[in-house]
């Protein structure tokens, strides 16, 4: 940057970029919590991210406690952000964000640029594409990913469709299902290659069984027909390896393809500013302050990880920005932390590493469709989390507090404190075989598969899945979240939620 | 604000028929989406004539029955605004309606455009369909500017 740029730096403490539900939570925390020098960016030219085109209800349940569409749960926001008068740009898009910190933004006025103290990464997610699917056959107009066709519908009023395929079933998909069907389009069917759908199931019941729409497992949209308008989509079967089964193909003359195929969070600015993401969530690796690798910036919300609810997307802001007060407050030096790895049965945990010192909310979901299940959540052999439950889908993330497991903060450096490292070593004092051979030795029948999935060398490097990067030198002390079938010798007790 | 002015629809009064004894659901109230299998004993609308296996919680049982005797449910859709800032403005239910009528409301809302502005909250048609239930906007639309101005020259020519 040369000098005439230079000039014109503006000081921020706290710049929040997106102005969805994430942001717009992290900005009014921030601000309840008496920091004022904050300035939230937005691309679009009003405030509101997705919720705006979010027009079906069943938002805010579990925050308010009433069903409220899109709309309405961002107003809810947005009315006190204008009440507060927290300082927002809109129609500003991030341009840059350095390690250092420097946001850049453009603005219809020209470049603005910031020296910050914390950058909030709250951009959300981008939904897969045809392009990522990779279907072959024509590229016709009529291809739409589900949000696009929401975003026609809804906030500009155009019809998008007669014929309707969808493929994909996650919950924009399911939504627009209904949507569609009530505003006269026919929607023949959802497509989803996976055995099992991905939508919430609520949303099977309330978008497509209430409407008779037909959902076909193990199916997938191979061949896509037409010149300049779609007028069909071939489907097949697919195996188990979601191949598609030659001889199954199916023609279904069509004018418009849906895409609800999954949502990617958004990082091309956080990898910019130099922030490690995790290969499993495509979103930051971040602590328990929700911090990523690069100090002083923090994620959260569907740029993190992608999240079946708005509620939880405020909620984790709002953490996030408690996090960062007590950031700029304490100033506090990058302590050790314990990596968390998502174990057996388990797709990915937010966050994926904690300094083990103060309660966090632990996010995660799980591979597969179970029933009558226990998560554990472990640190060698000892449980700092056991739940049982009737019936875990991959559509739902599950989330539980995790409590303090090592001695709590203590402010100014008193002796007291207990890091991670001193934690092993005693640890490793305690009981020097190791868990893994304790535990086999102890019950056998439930630990052995366990033990042997887990016999990996000490000093693995987990740097190569990208889970943790700055553990590679030191023993693998772990956290580790899994779940796993209840015996039915077992029993299942009432300790269900 | 509209008042509906035609016929309330009927569609929705659908009676448990003796077949549909036992039944799975799938409860819409929260994410959790409890599977909940619905038993009936005596084949009267009671909540004591029923038995609900597989919800987590008791609004689920209470969504069962009510599933059960009188399936509703709410819908939200939108409808073209002139003058205003947007195009359309977002619109909800109050309450929810029976799920045979859904449709029909859906196309009853379809027949109304409405002039900006509109302020989140407004209630735009009372009562639709004789349901019981009202259609409010779910967001603001303000007045476009050149709207207003015409509004303006309007009222001072008269």
């Amino acid at each position: 940057m040369n000098e005439k740029n230079m000039q014109n730096v503006r000081n921020v403490d706290v710049l929040i970029v997106g102005g969805g539900p994430a942001g717009l939570a992290a900005a009014l925390r921030l601000w309840e919590k008496g920091i004022r020098n904050i300035l939230l960016v937005e691309r679009e030219k009003r405030l509101g991210g997705i919720l705006r085109q979010c027009i079906h209800d069943g938002f805010g349940l579990a925050r308010f406690g009433e069903s409220l569409s899109g709309p309405e749960y961002a107003g809810r926001f947005t009315e006190k952000l204008e009440e507060y008068g927290i300082p927002f740009l809109t129609d500003a898009a991030v341009y840059q964000i350095t390690p250092e910190k420097i946001v850049t933004v453009v603005t219809k006025k020209g470049l603005l640029t910031f020296q910050t103290k914390a950058v909030i990464l709250a951009m959300g997610c981008r939904e897969r594409t045809q392009g990522a699917l990779a279907i072959p056959g024509e590229r016709p107009a009529g291809v739409f990913t589900a949000g696009t066709a929401q975003a026609y519908m809804n906030l500009y009023n155009r019809m998008p469709a007669r014929e309707v395929v969808i493929l994909g079933s996650g919950d924009i998909g399911l939504i627009m299902a209904r949507r569609l069907t009530l505003e006269g389009a026919h929607v023949h069917a959802v497509f989803e290659i996976q055995p099992y759908p991905s939508g919430l199931a609520r949303n099977l019941q309330q978008c497509l069984r209430d409407y008779g729409i037909p959902l076909y497992l193990s199916h997938t949209v191979t061949e896509i027909h037409g010149s300049s308008r779609l007028e069909g989509v071939t489907v097949s079967e697919v195996d188990e390896h979601l191949r598609p089964v030659p001889g199954t193909e199916q023609y279904i003359a069509c004018d418009t393809l849906i895409l609800s195929a999954g949502l990617i969070p958004e990082n091309e600015l956080s990898l910019e500013a130099g922030v490690i993401l995790d290969p499993r969530t495509k979103g930051a690796v971040v602590d328990e302050h929700l911090q990523t690798s690069v100090p002083g910036i923090y994620a959260a919300g569907n740029v993190l990880h992608v999240h079946d609810l708005a509620d939880y997307v405020s909620e984790e802001a709002e953490l996030l920005a408690d996090a960062v007060v007590s950031g700029l407050q304490e100033n506090d030096a990058q302590e050790e932390k314990i990596p968390i790895r998502a174990g057996e049965g388990i797709h990915h945990t937010v966050p994926q590493k904690t300094g083990g010192r103060e309660p966090f909310l632990l996010s995660f979901r799980v591979t597969r469709p179970m029933q009558d299940v226990e998560i554990v959540v472990r640190l060698a052999d000892q449980v700092l989390l056991r739940k049982r439950r009737k019936r875990v889908v991959p559509a739902e993330m599950l989330r539980f507090p995790i409590q303090p497991f090592l001695n709590a903060v203590q402010k100014s450096g008193e002796a007291e404190v207990e890091s991670p490292s001193e934690y092993r070593n005693r640890a490793a004092q305690e009981s020097p075989s190791g868990y893994r051979n304790r535990a086999a030795q102890e019950s056998p029948s439930r630990h052995r598969n366990r033990a042997a999935q887990e016999s990996i060398p000490e000093n693995r490097n987990r740097t190569e899945d990208g889970m943790c990067e700055e553990n590679s030198d030191r023993p693998a002390q772990e956290i580790v979240v899994e779940i796993r079938k209840i015996m039915p010798d077992e029993g299942f007790g009432k300790e269900v939620e | 604000m509209t008042v509906s002015g035609r016929e309330p629809c009927t569609k929705g009064n659908r009676l448990q028929t003796t077949a549909e004894r036992v039944r799975t659901l799938t409860c819409i109230i929260c994410p959790n989406g409890c599977e909940i299998r619905a038993e009936n004993k005596a084949g009267e609308k009671e909540a004591a004539d029923w038995r609900f296996e597989g919800a987590l919680c008791p609004r689920g049982e209470k969504y069962a029955l009510q599933e059960m005797t009188d399936p509703r449910r709410t819908i939200a859709t939108s409808a073209a605004v002139r003058g205003g800032e947007e195009p359309l403005v977002s619109l909800r239910l109050t309450e929810p309606i029976p799920l045979g009528c859904v449709r029909e409301a859906a196309e009853e809302i379809h027949r109304y455009t409405l002039i900006a502005p509109i302020h989140a909250g407004d209630v735009v048609i009372r009562n639709l369909l004789g349901l019981g239930s009202d259609v409010i906007a779910t967001r603001t639309v303000k007045a476009a500017v050149k709207a207003v101005q015409a509004c303006t020259v309007r009222e001072e020519m008269s």
